[in-house]
């Protein structure tokens, strides 16, 4: 009886049956849509999605407890991909729906929402411009609460020196102003290195989990492979002039 | 009036003193049950347990501090980056990276500027060191290991701890970390040693996992076949290393989520809320866990917290059923929509009385008592066993609660 007069909340609709969940929805857009209302508590991520010469997809990853699976949910252009993986990430499945998937085209949603810039910050408009005015280049994220990535900001630029890429130096979003504007007034940074990053496209990149980190973009595309942990400017040179290798040779 | 609708008005009565009583119980987890939270300055990101008191941790000038949440406050002690104190030492020992200096806790914070640290190692610096203990005797003689992650190399120290002071001796040449696996190289990153010194978590850059190898004693590495499967950071090993500690970051939700794999089968469980956003977590020697978060507070901008957790809060698949349908009780009395991961954390995180107060609300949806194990007397023991451990966490919050 209290269960009932306290009212209660219920199981999520997402069944086992991936493949039969997805197939039912007809757009895109509310596929993402309902994937991230139903699955909002359960252990599912935003994921991004490199392919060599395709921009980089939004998608969904989600952890099944119970039969110890990943499942990844992926659109590129008008194909929606389903894969299935074990925990070594090796694909148990791997399904391409060719159906288009026809939806109203809501201008406000987009699979991938862009960030308008505010204030010193670093939004997906600036990273878009920034990969296509330059050859390549490197991003390197920071935060005052890790030590060594502040002084890993003069390592990176003495690399990129050396090798002549272009350098963006980016602030974690959520540093506190007082701490950065400390660091800019005892000289430890420069005020242009304090620009804090927004772009969803650098989250989706999971680029918060360890700073500092450096991602590297050429000819338009960002690599899939950060490069994370403080490094003196011999490794940097050493890593960059590998990952450049595999870019040209279209590994993301 | 007739019986039964007297029934329904006074069911409708309770329900709603119990509705409004729980109504704080409900607003967040973390404020509920059982867990003890300490303001702290700093994110303390890489923060390690020293004792039963203290945490390390470095802050942006690059000196180290040691926070006191039995005192409440902050404990200078040697400027040098990310002190990590000396697993099996009850947090009379940490060391320095650079260069491997040994200090003395106590020493130290009684004299921070004129303490000098007992040993130091020049043939084994850099950064990013994690420490395991290899072994220990009763004579106050233990082995340990020490990785130095930024270059991937480690070596064992005997150390001989007499009342409050401390030897150490090098045991051996530095040796580099999984000699025999060559196809790590540049591709291996933040390798951390679990507290036992016999297994190195690294970050794989490919398939940005985290996999693990265990160390033989002779130096020999070998992958077990358990990885982590999502993009995480700096992984901690619980003390036993039975299990390994992380985040995952929802970048819609913009916060960090600290999960636990058992090392074992592999089995990932929840530690924090998901909407908890956690900086970095840390075990202590007697199981008890360590999270260091972010909390939106009322004037809109946000403050730092330590929580510290029972370790019976996290158990292994004993009585999960049990603690996932206290969990789902506690969902009903509270109209959350919870899934199967959240009511585990709900469940095992409930102190002993508003368990028996959750079980005894929803008796009546209650299986049966015999054959499935969840009946009424079940969850009572299931609930009386937090007894213990709720008494000594109440009475640690009495003296140091916020």
């Amino acid at each position: 009886m209290l269960l009932f007069i306290c009212s209660f909340g219920h199981e999520p609709k997402v069944n086992s049956n991936f493949e039969t969940y997805i197939r039912n929805i007809s757009c895109k857009n509310q596929l993402v849509q309902k994937l991230s209302r139903d699955l909002k508590k359960r252990f599912w991520m935003p994921i991004a999605v490199s392919v060599a010469n395709k921009p980089l997809t939004k998608g969904i990853q989600f952890y099944d407890s119970t039969e110890e699976k990943l499942h990844q949910l992926y659109i590129s252009e008008n194909q929606t991909f389903y894969v299935e993986k074990n925990f070594q990430k090796k694909i148990i499945t791997k399904k391409i729906f060719n159906e288009k998937l026809y939806c109203k085209m809501d201008s406000k949603k987009s699979d991938l929402s862009i960030v308008e810039p505010e204030g010193n910050s670093f939004s997906d408009i600036d990273l878009h411009k920034t990969i296509r005015q330059h050859e390549w280049g490197v991003f390197y994220f920071w935060t005052p609460a890790m030590p060594l990535s502040i002084e890993g900001i003069s390592e990176i630029k003495k690399a990129m020196n050396k090798i002549k890429g272009h350098l963006v130096i980016l602030a974690d979003p959520k540093a506190e102003a007082l701490e950065i504007q400390n660091l800019i007034s005892t000289k430890k940074i420069s005020s242009a290195d304090a620009r804090r990053f927004t772009s969803n496209q650098l989250l989706l990149l999971d680029i918060k989990m360890h700073y500092p980190g450096i991602l590297v973009f050429k000819n338009g595309k960002i690599s899939n492979r950060s490069y994370l942990g403080f490094k003196k400017m011999e490794m940097y040179e050493k890593f960059l002039k590998l990952e450049l290798a595999q870019i040209e040779r279209g590994v993301f | 009036m007739n019986l039964k609708k007297l029934k329904i008005y006074f069911a409708f009565f309770i329900a709603a003193f119990v509705c409004r009583t729980w109504a704080e119980k409900c607003k967040d987890i973390s404020l509920s049950f059982g867990q003890q939270r300490f303001k702290i300055p700093k994110p303390m990101y890489w923060m390690q347990a020293s004792g039963d008191c203290r945490v390390s941790y470095t802050d942006s000038a690059g000196i180290s501090s040691m926070y006191n949440y039995c005192l409440k406050k902050v404990e200078d002690i040697t400027s040098n980056i990310d002190a990590f104190p000396v697993p099996g030492s009850k947090g009379k020992i940490y060391v320095h990276p650079d260069h491997t200096v040994f200090c003395s806790t106590e020493e130290v914070i009684k004299s921070p500027r004129h303490t000098r640290c007992h040993f130091g190692d020049k043939e084994l610096k850099g950064y990013y060191q994690s420490l395991g203990l290899i072994k220990s005797s009763q004579d106050g003689k233990s082995q340990i290991r020490i990785l130095m992650g930024s270059i991937g190399r480690y070596r064992d120290y005997e150390i001989v701890q007499n009342n409050n002071t401390f030897e150490v001796k090098p045991l051996g040449p530095v040796h580099k970390a999984c000699e025999n696996i060559s196809e790590l190289k540049l591709e291996r990153e933040l390798p951390i040693l679990s507290r036992d010194g016999t297994k190195f978590a690294f970050r794989d850059r490919n398939t940005r996992n985290t996999v693990i190898y265990s160390i033989n004693p002779q130096g020999l590495c070998q992958k077990l076949p358990v990885e982590i499967p999502f993009e995480t950071s700096k992984v901690a090993f619980t003390f036993g290393s039975e299990s390994v500690d992380f985040l995952v970051y929802n970048s819609d939700t913009k916060t960090r989520r600290l999960l636990r794999m058992d090392l074992e089968g592999g089995k990932i469980t929840a530690i924090s809320a998901p909407d908890e956003d956690v900086t970095y977590m840390t075990t202590r020697e007697d199981g008890k866990i360590l999270y260091a978060r972010r909390v939106k507070n009322l004037k809109g901008t946000f403050d730092n917290e330590l929580v510290l957790l029972d370790q019976n809060v996290i158990q292994k698949n004993k009585n999960a059923d049990h603690f996932k349908l206290i969990g789902y009780f506690w969902a009903n009395t509270c109209n959350k929509d919870i899934d199967e991961e959240m009511a585990l954390l709900v469940g095992q995180r409930v102190d002993v009385t508003s368990c028996h107060k959750l079980i005894t609300q929803n008796r009546s949806s209650m299986p049966k008592e015999s054959g499935e194990g969840k009946g009424f007397e079940a969850l009572a023991v299931v609930c009386n066993a937090k007894t213990e451990s709720q008494i000594k966490a109440s009475e640690l919050e009495g003296n140091i609660g916020r």
